[in-house]
């Protein structure tokens, strides 16, 4: 008789047949992708700090929704997005990444837009029949933020706000304060792989005895180091999902780590948590040895919270093969020069980590579209996997 | 004052400021993967006695602001940290079998807004 565990997948229900390759191997899958999902779902874009003042703006281009945005605080603190494209013949609007304006002049024929997207001046405009210059504003899209994250839906009628898209999400990490964290660092990659199999790297432990031998051999696991890692606790939403990873509490600290360590118990990887450090809102079920939770914000966005630092990925697809990963760093605001130092070790040994899991992706990528194989298998570790390509399907097949 | 002297108590170590303490990441981890081990263990060795001694001091002082010569302790504690893992955990500059360090584009600060030629895919 077989004693596999089904424990999770039994819980959520979502069986335990394997997945098709296809749907990170073909052109036609991901189209569908682009049409029924992204050009349809709330996606963070950036956060309020990029854009503290009235008139500062920044401009995001998103292949897949094959367009470009104007992100901007207009004149009365409103943060609003448009597509970057004159209403005139269709230009590109504004040019630079980001800056300060009054507003937004077109270089072709010189149309000029207000921070609210409003068209103020049209040169020659009497050689326009019949113009009514306040139809032809930017074209705006859903706009909205929540903790400070910019959100943006390109569905010219979003179905659902965003406080209803983030539904429990949302409502789980209502009290951490983001607000109080400064971004140290982002890393941009640019990886020939698709968005899901780089997604699904960092949804499971399963690997993390594997990939991260080198750099934390001992590291996000609970009690038992010799066991593999385990998820102690996760939650599988409608769309969004979260889980809890084991923290190492007899972790053997290496010399420098142990100096950090002694300054500020918060900053290595892979340590158990004390509890009177762990965030509010954060270890949902009070595992005994918690180091950080990991939120995935269908479809997307990641953010990893643990005591004193987070980190945030964003996928963004290219192609069904290839896909950029902004990896953002964040840490509680230092206090002294030797905080700092602190914080930069953590950072230093997280992105060394990244840097081994994102080794792997390519090779992936690459053998899957061999062909070989039909199916991929997942284990019960693996349910946070199985339910993004269960979502990801509903979203495919609506 | 010279432009490597160090705070009083690390003297000692002025002579690996010109090299060592570097103001950002991008140059510090450079440093790290260029370096032949051997340099790196000799740096490691020389700070690694007074680390703990440097965090004390830093303590003392605040995250941003620094007069010059705290500047540079804490740019070399930076370097020191850098280097620290490997050293302490990859015996080698560079993390063994990990994504190519030259595929991170490091944006450094608390801005995070990504070029578009980036985003595009378009970086050469």
């Amino acid at each position: 008789m077989s004693t596999s565990s089904t424990h999770w997948s039994d819980r959520f229900q979502l069986g335990t047949e394997p997945i098709p390759v296809d749907r990170v191997t073909q052109p036609e899958y991901f189209e569908l992708e682009r049409e029924r999902l992204f050009r349809r779902v709330w996606l963070n874009v950036g956060r309020e700090e990029d854009i503290p003042k009235p008139g500062n703006y920044f401009v995001k281009d998103i292949v897949v929704l094959r367009t470009s945005l104007i992100v901007v605080r207009g004149s009365d603190g409103v943060v609003r997005a448009f597509h970057n494209v004159c209403r005139h013949r269709g230009n590109r609007v504004a040019l630079a990444c980001s800056g300060s304006a009054k507003g937004f002049a077109c270089d072709f024929h010189g149309w000029a837009y207000d921070l609210e997207g409003k068209l103020v001046h049209v040169p020659d405009e009497n050689q326009f029949a019949g113009f009514r210059k306040a139809e032809h504003g930017l074209v705006p899209v859903a706009t909205d933020v929540w903790k400070g994250f910019i959100f943006v839906n390109v569905d010219p009628q979003p179905k659902e706000s965003l406080a209803e898209f983030l539904g429990e999400m949302g409502r789980d990490l209502a009290d951490f304060p983001f607000e109080s964290m400064q971004r140290m660092v982002t890393y941009v990659v640019d990886l020939k792989a698709n968005w899901k199999v780089f997604l699904d790297a960092f949804s499971e432990g399963y690997h993390v005895p594997y990939v991260h031998k080198s750099s934390l051999p001992a590291g996000f696991r609970g009690q038992d180091v010799s066991a593999l890692m385990h998820l102690p606790s996760l939650g599988l939403y409608k769309r969004h999902r979260w889980f809890s990873a084991p923290g190492n509490p007899a972790l053997e600290a290496t010399p420098a780590e142990g100096e950090v360590l002694k300054h500020d118990k918060r900053y290595t990887l892979g340590i158990a948590v004390p509890e009177e450090l762990q965030p509010k809102g954060l270890n949902r079920d009070r595992v005994a040895f918690w180091s950080f939770d990991a939120n995935i914000l269908f479809p997307n966005f990641f953010f990893g919270i643990s005591a004193g630092w987070c980190w945030t990925y964003n996928y963004w697809p290219l192609a069904v093969d290839r896909t950029i990963c902004e990896a953002r760093w964040y840490v509680e605001r230092p206090q002294t020069a030797a905080g700092r130092v602190a914080r930069e070790f953590a950072k230093c040994l997280y992105r060394d980590a990244i840097r081994e899991d994102m080794a792997r992706l390519e090779r992936t990528q690459q053998m899957l579209e061999s062909g070989v194989l039909k199916e991929m298998l997942l284990s019960d570790q693996e349910v946070m996997l199985r339910h993004n390509y269960r979502v990801v399907e509903e979203y495919v097949r609506s | 004052m010279s432009d490597t002297s160090l705070p009083k108590p690390f003297r000692d170590l002025e002579k690996f400021v010109s090299e060592w303490a570097l103001a950002t990441e991008v140059e510090r981890s450079q440093k790290r993967i260029s370096s032949p081990m051997e340099v790196l263990v000799e740096f490691y060795e020389a700070v690694h006695p007074r680390f703990a001694e440097i965090m004390s001091h830093l303590n003392g002082v605040p995250a941003e602001g620094l007069p010059a010569e705290e500047q540079r302790l804490l740019d070399l504690g930076l370097t020191f940290v850098e280097v620290s893992n490997a050293v302490e955990r990859f015996g080698q500059p560079d993390v063994p079998d990990s994504l190519d360090a030259s595929r991170f584009f490091a944006i450094e600060g608390t801005s995070g807004l990504v070029p578009n030629e980036v985003l595009r895919g378009e970086r050469t």
